[in-house]
C-alpha cells in the first residue's frame, strides 16, 4: 500500500526524541489524564473554579500543624523555591503538582486539575480571581502578621525541631537558621489586607513594561531560545536560566533567561501593584492564589519549548554529564495529598508532565512549534503501510511486520513509523526496531523509548532508517520490534520496575523522505 | 556609574526622568539571529524595577528582581526593529513605589551586553 500525506496526528519523535527518552514531538499530543485550563476559555467546565475556591477554603482552615493548611504550603516556597537557575522551571513543577494533588482531595473533586493564566493573551487579572478565596484581601486570609504569628508561632517552632540535617542545611544556605530568623523573613514578606494583592477588580491591568514582557513577541523570543541552560556568563543563559552549583544559588550569580526575567519576574513585580507592596512580589507569594496560574502557565510554555525543540530535533534537557547533576538535585520540602513528605524528591523527576498526568489546554506560544511537521504538508512524502505479521511484542518476544517497497521508494525510505498501544504501566520501557529482508541478518534502526507526557492509547514512534536497504527483486523489508530491559536509571519519571505486559503494535508504516 | 559592552555612550543627569544608552552588536545581525540584551542589577530599592525601552519610547521589557531589590542577571530581547546599523539606542528608566520616574543611580545597574543568538531553525 502506498499513500501520500500523513495525519497530524502521527508524532514526529525521530532520533534523538525516541532514541534519548524525550517528550514526543510535535502538536499532537494524547490526552492525559487531567486537564488544566486556561482560566478565560469558554470550555473551561464551571467546577473547576468551583473545587479550587472549595481546596483553597479547606486549606485555609486547617490547623497551622496541618503541612497542608494554604500559609504552611506557602512555607515551602520560602524554604526551597530557586530562581534564577536551571532548576526554576522543575522545581516549581513538582510545587504546582503536589498542591494540585491536594486541592484535588480537599475538595472533592477528583477531576480537579489548576487553571492557568495565559497573560499574553489577557493581560490583567481575570476578573474572577477577584472572587472569595481566589483573592487573598478575602477575609478567609489572616488580615495581618500579629494574628499570622500569633497563629502560627507554636506550629513554627515544632517545624523547625523536625527539620533533617539536609532540610537545615538548605535553609542555612537561604541565611535561615533559626526560628528567629524564619520570622524576620515572614515579617518581611507579609502583606495584610487590604493590599494582599496590590492590582484590584476595578484596576485589573498589567503595567505598560509587564504588558511588554508577557506580548507575543517576548514570548516568542524566549521559545526561540535553543539552549535549556547555559553558563551564568554565556552570551545565551538558556531558555530555563543558567546553570550553577546548587539551587539555592550557592554563591553563583542569579542569571535569567527571557522566560524567567520577563514574564516571570514582571508578573510578579505588576501584581504588587503601584505600591510594590504585596504578596506576589515576596517569596511568601504563594498565598495569594494567583501565583498558581501564573506558574502553571510558565509550566506549559516549558511544555511549548520542550515541544518545539524536539520538532527541531534539538535537546530539549541538559545533555552530558549536565543531565545527571541536574536531575539528581533534591527537592526537600513538597508534601502530598496527605501532608506527608514525598517519594520523588529529584529534580529529574519532574522533567515531564507525566509526573502528574496533566495538559494544558491550547495557549499563547502553541504557534512556535513546528507543526509534526514538515511531513505533515509536504506532499510529496510517501508512505508504505506494513502487514503486521506478529502484532504483541512480548517479555521476550518481537512484534514483526512486512512492507513491500519498490526500488525508487527504497532510496528515499527515512522513517519506520511504528504504533504501539500503550499503558500508563508502559512508561519507560524500551524496544528496539530491526529492518532486513530475506535471510540476511537485520540492522538496527533505532530504539524506542516509551516517555512520553501521557502514556495512553496509540502512540506513534518514529525511527530513523538506515541508508542502502537493498533487498532482492520482489522481496519485502521486514520489521521487528524487540523488547529491551526497561532502563535501571531514575530520574526521568521513568517506571522502574520491569513491564510484561505485551504490548500491542498496531500498525507499521514506513515513509520517504 | 553604568558600565556598558564598548562602544557605549551614557547619557543622564541624576534628575532625568532616564538614561539613553548606545550598544553596539558584537557581530553583524543576519536572518535567523536575534538580538538580546544581558542587563545585571545591583540593588534597587524596594518594589522597584528597571523599565527599557527604544529611543522612539517602545517598552521592550524590564528588570523586576525577585525577591524585591536582589542583584539579578535578566535577559530582555531587543526587536529588530530597534537595530539602526549595527547599533542600538536604549532608554533605562527606574520605577519605585511613591516617586516619580527616575533615570538608574549609580550602581543601581551593573552591567549591559548585547548579544547575537542564531535561533534559525
Amino acid at each position: 500500500m502506498s499513500t501520500t500525506g500523513l495525519s497530524r496526528r502521527n508524532l514526529l519523535a525521530t532520533g534523538s526524541a525516541a532514541t534519548l527518552g524525550l517528550p514526543s514531538a510535535g502538536r499532537a499530543q494524547t490526552a492525559a489524564k487531567y486537564r488544566r485550563w486556561e482560566i478565560t476559555d469558554a470550555a473551561m467546565p464551571a467546577r473547576v473554579l468551583d473545587s479550587y475556591k472549595k481546596g483553597i477554603a479547606a486549606m485555609l482552615k486547617l490547623p497551622p500543624t496541618d503541612p497542608r493548611n494554604w500559609y504552611r504550603h506557602a512555607f515551602i516556597h520560602v524554604f526551597d523555591c530557586p530562581h534564577g537557575n536551571w532548576w526554576f522551571l522543575p522545581w516549581h513543577r513538582g510545587y504546582l503538582g503536589w498542591l494540585e494533588q491536594t486541592l484535588r482531595q480537599l475538595s472533592g473533586d477528583p477531576q480537579f486539575a489548576l487553571p492557568y493564566w495565559d497573560w499574553t493573551k489577557t493581560p490583567r487579572i481575570p476578573a474572577a480571581m477577584f472572587d472569595g478565596v481566589l483573592d487573598p484581601n478575602n477575609a478567609a486570609y489572616i488580615a495581618a502578621f500579629a494574628a499570622f504569628r500569633t497563629h502560627f508561632a507554636p506550629a513554627v517552632q515544632t517545624l523547625w525541631g523536625q527539620f533533617s540535617p539536609a532540610q537545615r542545611a538548605v535553609l542555612n544556605a537561604r541565611m535561615i537558621g533559626s526560628t528567629n530568623d524564619l520570622w524576620q523573613n515572614f515579617q518581611s514578606m507579609f502583606f495584610a489586607r487590604p493590599n494582599a494583592r496590590g492590582l484590584t477588580a476595578s484596576n485589573p491591568a498589567l503595567d505598560p513594561t509587564t504588558a511588554a514582557a508577557v506580548s507575543i513577541d517576548t514570548i516568542r523570543s524566549a521559545l526561540s531560545d535553543p539552549l535549556f541552560a547555559g553558563n551564568p556568563d554565556s552570551a545565551d543563559i538558556g531558555f530555563a536560566s543558567a546553570k550553577v552549583a546548587d539551587h539555592n544559588g550557592g554563591g553563583d550569580p542569579s542569571s535569567k533567561g527571557i522566560l524567567e526575567s520577563q514574564p516571570h519576574d514582571n508578573v510578579h513585580g505588576a501584581i504588587g501593584g503601584p505600591r510594590g507592596q504585596a504578596f506576589m512580589v515576596s517569596f511568601l507569594s504563594p498565598v495569594d492564589p494567583i501565583f498558581f496560574l501564573h506558574h502553571g502557565n510558565l509550566d506549559r510554555l516549558w511544555d511549548v519549548w520542550t515541544r518545539r525543540q524536539l520538532a527541531l530535533h534539538r535537546p530539549a534537557l541538559p545533555e552530558g554529564s549536565d543531565l545527571a547533576t541536574w536531575q539528581k538535585e533534591q527537592f526537600l520540602f513538597y508534601r502530598d495529598a496527605q501532608g506527608q513528605p514525598v517519594s520523588k524528591t529529584s529534580a529529574g523527576d519532574y522533567a515531564s508532565m507525566t509526573a502528574f498526568d496533566y495538559d494544558y489546554s491550547p495557549g499563547s506560544g502553541e504557534d512556535q512549534v513546528p507543526a509534526a511537521g514538515a511531513v505533515v504538508a509536504a506532499a510529496q512524502f510517501r508512505v508504505f503501510g506494513a502487514q503486521i505479521t506478529a502484532n504483541a511484542i512480548g517479555p521476550r518476544t518481537p512484534a514483526a511486520g512486512t512492507a513491500q517497497v519498490p526500488p525508487e521508494g527504497l532510496q528515499a525510505l527515512k522513517v519506520a513509523q511504528v504504533t504501539l498501544d500503550l499503558q500508563p504501566g508502559d512508561q519507560g520501557r524500551r524496544f528496539q526496531v530491526l529492518i532486513g529482508a530475506g535471510d540476511a541478518r537485520p540492522t538496527l534502526a533505532g530504539g524506542i523509548t516509551v516517555f512520553n507526557h501521557h502514556v495512553r492509547g496509540p502512540t506513534t514512534f518514529s525511527v530513523p532508517l538506515p541508508p542502502g536497504l537493498a533487498p532482492p527483486a520482489g522481496q519485502a523489508l521486514n520489521i521487528q520490534v524487540l523488547p529491551l530491559a526497561p532502563p535501571s536509571r531514575a530520574g526521568l519519571g521513568l517506571a522502574p520496575q520491569a513491564a510484561t505486559r505485551a504490548v500491542p503494535l498496531r500498525g507499521i508504516r514506513l515513509v520517504t523522505g | 556609574m553604568i558600565a556598558a559592552a564598548p562602544p557605549a555612550v551614557l547619557a543622564a543627569q541624576a534628575a532625568d526622568a532616564f538614561a539613553s544608552i548606545e550598544l553596539a552588536a558584537p557581530r553583524p545581525v543576519g536572518p535567523g539571529d536575534a538580538l538580546w540584551l544581558q542587563v545585571a542589577t545591583g540593588r534597587l530599592p524596594p518594589g522597584a524595577r528597571l523599565s527599557l525601552s527604544t529611543e522612539t519610547g517602545q517598552i521592550i521589557g524590564g528588570v523586576a528582581p525577585f525577591p524585591p531589590g536582589s542583584p539579578t542577571r535578566a535577559t530582555v530581547p531587543v526587536p529588530a526593529t530597534a537595530l539602526s546599523g549595527q547599533t542600538v539606542r536604549l532608554r533605562l528608566q527606574v520605577t519605585e513605589p511613591g516617586a516619580p520616574p527616575r533615570a538608574p543611580r549609580s550602581g543601581e545597574v551593573s552591567r549591559l551586553q548585547l548579544t547575537v543568538i542564531s535561533t534559525a531553525e
